[in-house]
């Protein structure tokens, strides 16, 4: 059974501080990842790997193809999406871990975790042990829980992230370069999440930059060819 | 020299009356009217004297009193100046009159059906010191909207435990308008309430007339838990022994020793000593 | 015999709840000049838009007209009433004047213009009950301690008048003040702007909350793209007059596609 199918996705931007410049960023993107898989995407620096990912958690538009996803009123077009049914996906559909973490400043570790839980419409004392649990999985030890995640070293905010996208138990999770700044023992960690996600038949789509991880954890590879002109996933906007 | 009954020309005594008709038919709500100037300064009376000019008859028994004496200046004056341009009786009686114009007061005694009090009003509208905007009291009367007023009342408490406003208390008429009564000691404010007698309301420098027509209800404001509690002198009159009046307080000599004597003369003099 | 007895519950669906204002194709001028064009948008309970653009774009006449003290020269706006979705310019002033004191809310940039400065702060959190009819003091009293707590001021500074308060503090007096009447539709006009940077951020993180935990409806206007994003789903930002892009608000500032938003997003100074 398929979470995700995608087919001929495209995705350009334009430029127009440089002039109107097309940069094209993806195109004819098609594969499929199903109930229990984890697949990677794989690709040259540059090819669009994170790009995609944004793509399907509707932090970029696209502007060709078809992202169907799975959920409980059969499969929804991520692409053609309101923005509130795209909220609706991320609260219980889709979850995504990016490589920064973009936070409230003075909001406790706790509750910046324990947010997509109660989002879900867990009460706030079993959204907090949930949370507190999945972040001592994660080796951040009790006494940081309480404290806002801006003082933390990269490693520790990237664990943050990571425990914010594996909490809600989402069908989807979406992680990219989720071992990029750990440890490790704690890369053994998110190995261990991703595995028990595939267990309980929930799908996970990664982009990973280390090929020991690949082999360790994904089903498949989804190659993107590499498209010629561009050179930055996210050009001069930031 | 002559002047037209009652000072006034008719024409200005007509549109003052139709002032008053319009003001008796929405109890407590403030009616602009065409202010004369009178032969006096504004803050003696300007607003009482030209309605009671507008409603006088030459059977009319005249009452004036001023902080509930009939024998101040100022109340001596305004009956003087009737007796003069309307050659009407005058009383300090209050069962015997038929209008009773008053600063600061409401008679002891009962008042009945027939009389018609005329109440001298320095600042008809209530919200003045909370709202300086015109525009905007006026809405907020067209609104009912009056929590600006519980507001203070609120802050009363809160920072004296008490509503500690003596005079000019807040009152809703009718149900529907916050009023100003005057600024009558706030333990005459009872007797407002479904009185037998009509009550006019003259502001003459701010050029603003209202009403309480007889049997009307006028309640002031005041919380659930906090009701309207007037405060009062504990000793009697020293003259006729009254404990149930309003007293004057009286300060006899330089080390405080004081006194206390009803403030409203024609009800001492009545009352068995 | 009335009664029947073989009656079958049918459970009500539960349809999830409408939008608590809906702005149709909104048209306003002054004089000759056209001030908005063609503004249309909606917001749901629990959700927060932000209306993000520079000074005389439109902003705040565009919150003023949504909050019914404009009218429309064309276009149409519904808000949540006592009974559903309500035309505003059905609406008499009175009606008008009791939902903005009791349904909606207004947080405007400057807490001066919306305090009674001469009330002490008690009194200016718990006007908006009074206005509804509470006439009970001590529980009042206790509404205005329980929002000066909910709001992280010292219940100490209970009867304190607003003029010995902070800015930020006067800020946070102003939201009990508009929240304690528990509004579904909430407006909030650069409810952080002239604060200090540390002020903002916890004024942020209390109005995030609060906004969550009562599922009210938010249009926020603001011009500080962090802001926008910190505290609304979605963004509608506006340029002369109009809405010339609008959607998720990660989505509109990570990817903007209009040349202006492009420039808008660009123009931010990085911490």
């Amino acid at each position: 059974m398929n979470i995700l199918e995608v087919e001929n996705l495209g995705k350009k931007f334009v430029l127009h501080l440089r002039g109107g410049w097309h940069l094209p960023v993806l195109q004819g993107v098609t594969f499929t990842v199903a109930a229990g898989e984890c697949v990677a995407i794989t690709g040259a620096s540059g090819s669009g790997k994170s790009s995609l990912l944004r793509t399907l958690y509707g932090n970029y538009r696209s502007d060709s193809g078809t992202a169907r996803l799975r959920t409980g009123q059969g499969m929804v077009d991520i692409l053609q999406s309101s923005p509130r049914e795209i909220l609706a996906l991320r609260r219980h559909v889709m979850a995504y871990a990016s490589q920064f973490l973009r936070v409230i400043p003075r909001v406790s570790t706790l509750e910046i975790v324990a947010q997509p839980l109660m989002e879900q419409g867990l009460d706030q004392q079993v959204a907090g042990e949930r949370a507190a649990a999945m972040l001592s999985a994660l080796n951040l030890p009790r006494h940081l829980h309480s404290l806002p995640p801006a003082t933390f070293s990269g490693g520790e905010q990237q664990r943050v992230n990571l425990a914010r996208a594996f909490v809600g138990q989402h069908p989807l999770v979406m992680l990219d370069e989720p071992t990029a700044s750990l440890d490790g023992d704690n890369a053994a960690v998110v190995q261990k999440l991703i595995m028990e996600a595939k267990h309980s038949g929930r799908a996970v789509l990664g982009v990973f930059h280390d090929p020991a991880m690949v082999r360790q954890v994904a089903d498949r590879q989804y190659f993107i060819p590499s498209l010629s002109e561009h050179s930055h996933e996210n050009p001069g906007l930031q | 020299m002559d002047y037209n009954f009652a000072y006034l020309d008719e024409q200005s005594k007509r549109a003052i009356r139709r002032s008053l008709l319009k003001a008796v038919a929405i109890p407590g709500h403030q009616i602009p009217f065409a202010s004369r100037e009178m032969p006096l300064p504004y803050g003696w009376g300007t607003g009482g004297i030209q309605l009671t000019a507008a409603i006088i008859g030459k059977d009319d028994v005249l009452k004036v009193i001023d902080q509930g004496a009939d024998d101040t200046t100022n109340a001596v004056s305004i009956r003087q100046f009737f007796a003069r341009v309307a050659g009407v009786a005058s009383t300090t009686k209050t069962r015997l009159a038929s209008i009773i114009q008053t600063r600061h007061r409401i008679p002891e005694t009962a008042l009945q059906g027939g009389q018609i009090m005329v109440y001298q009003v320095p600042m008809p509208e209530p919200l003045f010191k909370l709202e300086p905007r015109r525009t905007e009291t006026r809405m907020l009367h067209a609104l009912g909207d009056y929590s600006l007023m519980y507001l203070q009342l609120y802050d009363h408490i809160t920072r004296y435990g008490r509503v500690a406003i003596g005079y000019d208390y807040p009152v809703m008429v009718h149900d529907r308008y916050l009023m100003s009564p005057s600024p009558i000691p706030a333990f005459d404010v009872p007797k407002m309430h479904m009185s037998p007698a009509l009550q006019l309301f003259g502001a003459g420098r701010e050029k603003r007339l209202y009403a309480v027509p007889p049997y009307t209800r006028v309640v002031p404001l005041a919380f659930a838990d906090y009701p309207f509690a007037p405060v009062q002198a504990q000793a009697p009159c020293a003259i006729c022994g009254s404990s149930s009046s309003y007293k004057d307080e009286i300060i006899l000599d330089d080390r405080g020793t004081r006194q206390y004597v009803c403030s409203d003369t024609d009800y001492c003099e009545q009352h068995p000593c | 015999m009335l009664t029947s007895s073989s009656q079958t519950h049918t459970p009500t669906p539960t349809t999830a709840p409408g939008p608590a204002i809906i702005a149709q194709s909104l048209h306003f001028r002054f004089g000759s000049q056209m001030v908005l064009r063609d503004v249309s948008l909606e917001v749901f309970p629990g959700e927060v838009l932000a209306i993000v653009g520079e000074s005389g774009s439109g902003k705040s006449t565009l919150l003023n007209l949504l909050y019914g003290n404009l009218q429309p020269c064309q276009g149409s706006v519904h808000a949540i009433g006592n009974a559903g979705l309500q035309p505003l310019a059905s609406l008499s002033q009175q009606t008008l004047r009791q939902l903005q004191r009791s349904r909606w809310g207004y947080v405007c940039q400057n807490p001066r213009d919306a305090l009674r400065m001469a009330i002490s702060a008690s009194g200016n959190i718990i006007e908006r009950p009074m206005a509804m009819g509470l006439r009970h003091y001590a529980t009042l009293r206790q509404e205005a301690r329980h929002w000066l707590e909910k709001v992280e001021i010292d219940p100490a500074r209970l009867d304190d008048l607003p003029g010995t308060f902070s800015g930020g503090m006067l800020q946070r007096l102003q939201i009990a003040r508009t929240l304690i009447s528990q509004p579904a539709l909430l407006y909030l006009d650069e409810p952080t702007s002239g604060l200090d940077v540390s002020v903002q951020a916890a004024l942020l993180d209390l109005l995030r909350k609060l906004v969550s935990n009562e599922q009210m409806a938010v249009l926020l206007v603001t011009h500080d793209l962090a802001v926008a994003r910190l505290l609304a789903q979605r963004i509608a930002v506006m340029r002369r007059g109009e809405i010339i892009e609008a959607g998720l608000a990660d989505q509109v500032l990570d990817d903007p596609r209009h040349p202006y938003t492009q420039l808008l997003v660009s123009s931010v100074l990085p911490a």
